[in-house]
């Protein structure tokens, strides 16, 4: 192996450790309770206790307990016309990461459209979620719900993930100047979910708008 | 002009041969079935372990495994079979494994007839994954999708699947697979599978899949036990030709959708191929004078499961499949009320420019048909809501509630109710 060799193997080393470890540790940020605290850009919400923040591709998440326990998702600033494309679900339990979708399935999905009926908007979150962390959903109920300044949606729905483990998730959402805004937690049975849940539902009702 | 014609004709020749030699492998498994499954025992396939590599034509002389056959540990086999009962375990707890109603022991039933000897050495698991599947693990787990399941028709398809999957089973080609798969320079592997180091999701999904050759081979199974069984081997032919349909001549000649494509014989391929052994299998006397469809005992099965694994599809997003899927199954002619409302939610859910007023007509085709389910009422009143047309709304969701007052989303439907006045 001469200089040059040895120098290119070592630089390509380096490479795929820093890859390796990126992939291995989420980079998670404290995110501690307090008021006001901006999602997207059109909302802001109170948090009573502390969190951990990461992302899932884009998509801002918390989690008390690790993604595969309990999550809350920020789906913010959806705009007319986007997809919703499957997250890279967390690498778990050395479960290969997912493939991503392929351009057919993206091209087929749902579009967003700010027209959307509440029910409409439930179904398209309600796919995103079953194929973003392939497990089965049951959407239960669908009812009114004030969300920051506009009249928006609130479901419950239980969901049974491939490993056997089961739970239930609230979510809450409205659309706002033509961008759905939607926030959803779920957590598994026992614990991961009733722990959190009169947090969360003071999360969601602390909904404000970010002027 | 002369040696243009002769490459013709050589060309002709060749694929010819070739066709041949792939039909023959197809025709194996019915000339010389596995030891446990002969009638007569001097046509059985021969027992020794004397392997032969696919490029030198149909090989594979690993002895059939026997019934209550289970490799010793410290073998390579057994060490397959070993990390195949700790996937089995987190199949069987799977949320997505389907333990209630009719539908696991009716599979099992249909297994364990065709299986005959077998039958207790094959462990059935039907999961509620969207897409045309089924598989075999080594070790005699079955699993069976639930996509595969609303994409044939009656008892006879399903038949001709579990048939080919246990032909896999009986001669044992996980093993096969597994030699070529993981090679004698990646000892790691080998002393992997000794010793019961979990193996990577990727060798351990190669093992799963196998060679055309021993597809062939297992569609070759499939035919000769169904038609022991009672069923017509024809309708192995009916069950390609189907999926063809259903998937599209686009994805069938680009050999993608789904993964098995990729590593097994073309459906055109195979449905030719089948077609000509199940007519000589009928020439030869072994097809039942009045065999068994099962059409309506399998429609009836399958009422309590469709509209879930419909749904389960409809969030997956694959649209365009499913509507060409509805529409055959419409064609069958049973539950055609059901089809047509979930006809009319592809176009509703998809929500691209035409597509209320075809999810309109499929509505109305649904109320022609019989009686639809009362979410229908639901969908035309979303589809009125959003024209504005808030009068045909309130009179939909209306009735929607009547015909379903316990609705879970009856709260936000009311909240709609009386818009625009």
């Amino acid at each position: 192996m001469n200089a040059t060799t040895k120098r290119h193997f070592k630089s390509g080393a380096v490479a795929v450790a820093l890859l390796l470890l990126a992939s291995a540790c989420a980079p998670y940020q404290l995110q501690k309770a307090g008021t006001n605290i901006s999602v997207g850009s059109e909302i802001k919400v109170d948090s009573t206790i502390d969190w951990n923040k990461s992302k899932l591709d884009a998509i801002e998440y918390w989690t008390a307990d690790g993604p595969d326990l309990n999550i809350l998702m920020f789906m913010t600033d959806i705009k007319k016309k986007q997809k919703l494309k499957r997250v890279s679900r967390p690498v778990v339990n050395q479960q290969a990461p997912e493939e991503p979708e392929s351009k057919e399935e993206i091209e087929s999905l749902t579009e967003f459209d700010p027209d959307m009926t509440p029910i409409e908007i439930i179904e398209y979150v309600a796919d995103f979620i079953e194929r973003s962390f392939k497990m089965q959903v049951d959407v239960g109920t669908i009812e009114p719900h004030q969300f920051a300044d506009t009249a928006g949606v609130r479901f419950q729905f239980d969901f049974v993930q491939d490993n056997g483990l089961m739970g239930h998730g609230v979510g809450a959402g409205a659309t706002i100047e033509e961008k759905l805004q939607m926030i959803f937690f779920m957590g598994v049975e026992p614990y991961y979910y009733e722990n959190y849940e009169a947090s969360v539902e003071a999360l969601l009702n602390s909904v404000k708008r970010d002027s | 002009m002369i040696v243009f014609r002769t490459g013709v004709i050589l060309c002709a020749l060749a694929a010819a041969a070739c066709q041949s030699n792939k039909l023959d492998v197809y025709r194996k498994p019915i000339n010389t079935p596995s030891a446990a499954l002969a009638e007569d025992s001097t046509k059985a396939s021969p027992t020794e372990e004397t392997e032969t590599t696919e490029s030198e034509g149909y090989g594979y002389r690993l002895s059939d495994i026997t019934p209550a056959q289970r490799p010793t540990t410290g073998t390579v086999e057994g060490g397959i079979w070993y990390q195949a009962d700790k996937a089995e375990v987190k199949i069987a707890r799977s949320g997505k494994r389907i333990k209630d109603g009719p539908l696991p022991a009716y599979v099992e039933k249909i297994v364990c007839t065709l299986a005959g000897p077998y039958c207790d050495d094959i462990r059935v698991y039907v999961v509620r994954t969207n897409g045309f599947n089924a598989s075999m693990m080594p070790n005699g787990a079955l699993i069976v999708q639930s996509g595969f399941l609303i994409r044939v028709r009656s008892e006879a398809q399903l038949a001709t699947v579990l048939g080919h999957e246990i032909g896999h089973y009986l001669r044992r080609h996980s093993l096969k697979r597994t030699k070529d798969t993981v090679t004698g320079a990646n000892t790691a592997a080998w002393v992997g599978i000794l010793l019961g180091v979990p193996l990577g999701p990727q060798v351990f999904a190669n093992l799963r899949e196998f060679s055309r050759d021993h597809e062939r081979e297992a569609d070759g199974y499939g035919l000769l036990l169904m038609s022991r069984a009672g069923y017509d081997p024809r309708q192995a032919t009916w069950v390609w030709d189907r999926l063809v349909r259903i998937v599209g001549p686009e994805a069938i000649k680009e050999r993608k959708r789904y993964n098995f494509m990729a590593t097994h014989p073309t459906s055109p391929e195979r449905s030719k191929a089948l077609r000509i052994i199940a007519n000589e299998l009928e020439e030869r006397g072994d097809v039942a004078a009045e065999p068994i469809d099962g059409f309506v005992e399998y429609q009836n099965v399958m009422a309590e499961y469709r509209a879930d694994f419909i749904e389960d599809e409809i969030a997956d997003g694959n649209f365009d499949e499913l509507e060409r899927l509805l529409e055959i199954l419409i064609g069958d002619g049973e539950n055609r009320a059901e089809l047509l409302f979930y006809r009319g939610e592809i176009f509703r859910r998809r929500g691209k420019k035409k597509d209320p007023e075809q999810a309109m007509f499929a509505y109305n085709r649904a109320f022609r048909a019989g009686t639809p389910p009362p979410e229908i009422h639901r969908s035309i009143g979303l589809i009125h809501f959003k024209l504005k047309e808030f009068d045909q709304a309130t009179e939909h969701f209306a009735k929607y509630l009547e015909l379903k007052p316990d609705a879970k989303d009856a709260s936000i439907v009311k909240s709609m109710m009386g818009a625009g006045t």
